[in-house]
């Protein structure tokens, strides 16, 4: 009798308390941070633990945020606005975080067909920038004569001493392509080991970790639908959505930075080569693991015709691209059949 | 056989497990919020008021920022702001029904002001919806 009435209080006592065990979904929204808002969210035992992950993430945000800023300087930080205001005159020396960066995106520039996306071009970007702000088109002569200070050769990268030089004293970065992206993959190293299930989204530009703790087995990442193109699905204004773990997804589209002059809509994706904004897509969005390689690879394919860029995405292992092409329609590349909604992937 | 003693202490043993039970789930009911309405200012959270009674709530910061949310039974929507984009007002109401259609989901966000309206809902009942 005593055993079997042992026997029944464990199980009572197991059974109340099995339910507390369970991991809970905390989220937050972080405002100030590269000129945009970030959503953080995750699975954890408590409200402290997941504050505490919030503040070294925080911490971590805070620094990538002024040392990518082109248009603050802060004391003591030798950050972007500082390179392309003092290395015209000599090499300057940075943190290993911005090198590395800089590093990555001349590598990458430097491989066939991934010229286009060029953080060298500042004094064009800064032309656009200002013309957005003032509702008018820049002045064809300036941009003209800005083309001129465009080119990434002459910026000189010392592996040794962690300087940069501008060959040409004109030359001015434009980290926008590719900030966030690399930024996430900064953060994501901050919060896995702390808090491995979780998703953060800087304005749009995500990474997905480990799966969610509550049964389901994968993420689900929404794709905004650009203006004038039907919505699918859920209803809303989702195109679509995918169930991913340990994914980023960035997406550059027309909709979000423009102006419009005389009902013709003039976005912030700049093609080099012709000093316009580019018009062969509405949106492309990039799934891959690596955050800096998504967020190069969608303004890459942005500034490609549509068959240049499914061939180049197609080139990438674990790389997948969906598309809105400019008149509406949309389409992904084959591997992402598997993760897409409209596919009928689901998250469990 | 049983003994009277053994069925008593059975009987209390399953009581005490209730009240545990009942403690633990009331707790959990609190920690939901279920239609409340949470409202952060700056990163902090300003206050939480529950969907219901028809109100306006003033969310007045120090540096001069100032945000009104309107709350009723159904949900709630930013009635005005001292923004400049008043990019929030165009974001419209957000519902227990709703939100799983909008894209900024259970929030309105006031981006210059630094405010960030949030419905707390219990985890919707479909699990392929979005989390972002």
């Amino acid at each position: 009798m005593k055993r079997l009435f042992s026997f029944l209080l464990v199980l009572i006592l197991a059974t109340v308390h099995l339910p507390c065990q369970a991991e809970e979904k905390y989220s937050k929204t972080i405002f100030g941070y590269f000129d945009t808002v970030v959503s953080f969210m995750g699975y954890t035992d408590s409200q402290e633990s997941f504050d505490a992950v919030c503040e070294e993430l925080t911490h971590e945000m805070k620094y990538l945020h002024q040392l990518f800023d082109g248009y603050n300087s802060y004391p003591g930080q030798h950050n972007l606005w500082y390179v392309n205001h003092h290395a015209g005159e000599a090499p300057v020396k940075v943190d290993d975080v911005l090198f590395d960066l800089l590093q990555k995106c001349q590598a990458l520039q430097k491989t066939p067909g991934y010229e286009k996306v060029n953080v060298a071009m500042g004094t064009v970007l800064s032309l656009w920038h200002n013309a957005r702000e003032e509702g008018a088109l820049p002045d064809r002569t300036a941009l003209q004569a800005a083309t001129q200070h465009t080119d990434f050769s002459k910026i000189i990268l010392n592996e040794e001493e962690k300087t940069v030089f501008f060959a040409d004293p004109k030359i001015r970065l434009d980290l926008g392509a590719v900030a966030k992206g690399y930024a996430a993959d900064r953060l994501k190293a901050v919060v896995e080991d702390k808090m491995p299930s979780f998703l953060i989204s800087l304005g749009g530009n995500v990474y997905a970790g480990d799966a969610p703790l509550d049964g389901r087995k994968k993420w689900g990442v929404s794709v905004q639908c650009p203006d004038g193109v039907t919505p699918i699905q859920f209803g809303g204004d989702m195109l679509d959505v995918f169930y991913v773990n340990r994914m980023s997804l960035v997406t550059s589209g027309d909709y979000q930075r423009y102006m419009e002059i005389d009902g013709k809509r003039y976005h912030h994706i700049i093609d080099p080569d012709t000093c316009m904004p580019a018009n062969h897509l509405r949106a492309v969005t990039i799934v891959c693991e690596n955050g800096f390689l998504a967020d190069y690879l969608s303004t890459l394919l942005f500034l490609l015709p549509y068959e240049e860029g499914v061939t180049l995405i197609e080139s990438i292992p674990d790389a997948g691209a969906l598309f809105v092409l400019a008149d509406g329609s949309v389409t992904m590349t084959e591997n992402l059949h598997a993760i897409a909604y409209s596919h009928g992937a689901t998250a469990r | 056989m049983f003994k009277k003693k053994d069925f008593l202490l059975i009987m209390l043993v399953l009581l005490a497990a209730l009240a545990l039970f009942l403690v633990q789930y009331l707790n959990t009911k609190n920690t939901q919020s279920l239609g409340m309405v949470r409202i952060w200012a700056d990163g902090k959270i300003y206050t939480e008021v529950p969907l219901g009674k028809e109100q306006d709530i003033r969310i007045l910061q120090e540096n001069g920022c100032e945000n009104v949310v309107h709350i009723d039974a159904d949900g709630f929507y930013m009635l005005s702001a001292n923004c400049h984009n008043q990019l929030c007002i165009g974001q419209g109401e957000v519902t227990g029904e709703n939100y799983p259609l909008r894209s900024l989901g259970t929030h309105i966000l006031c981006l210059p002001n630094r405010v960030d309206v949030e419905l707390l809902v219990e985890k919707a009942e479909n699990p392929d919806l979005p989390d972002i």
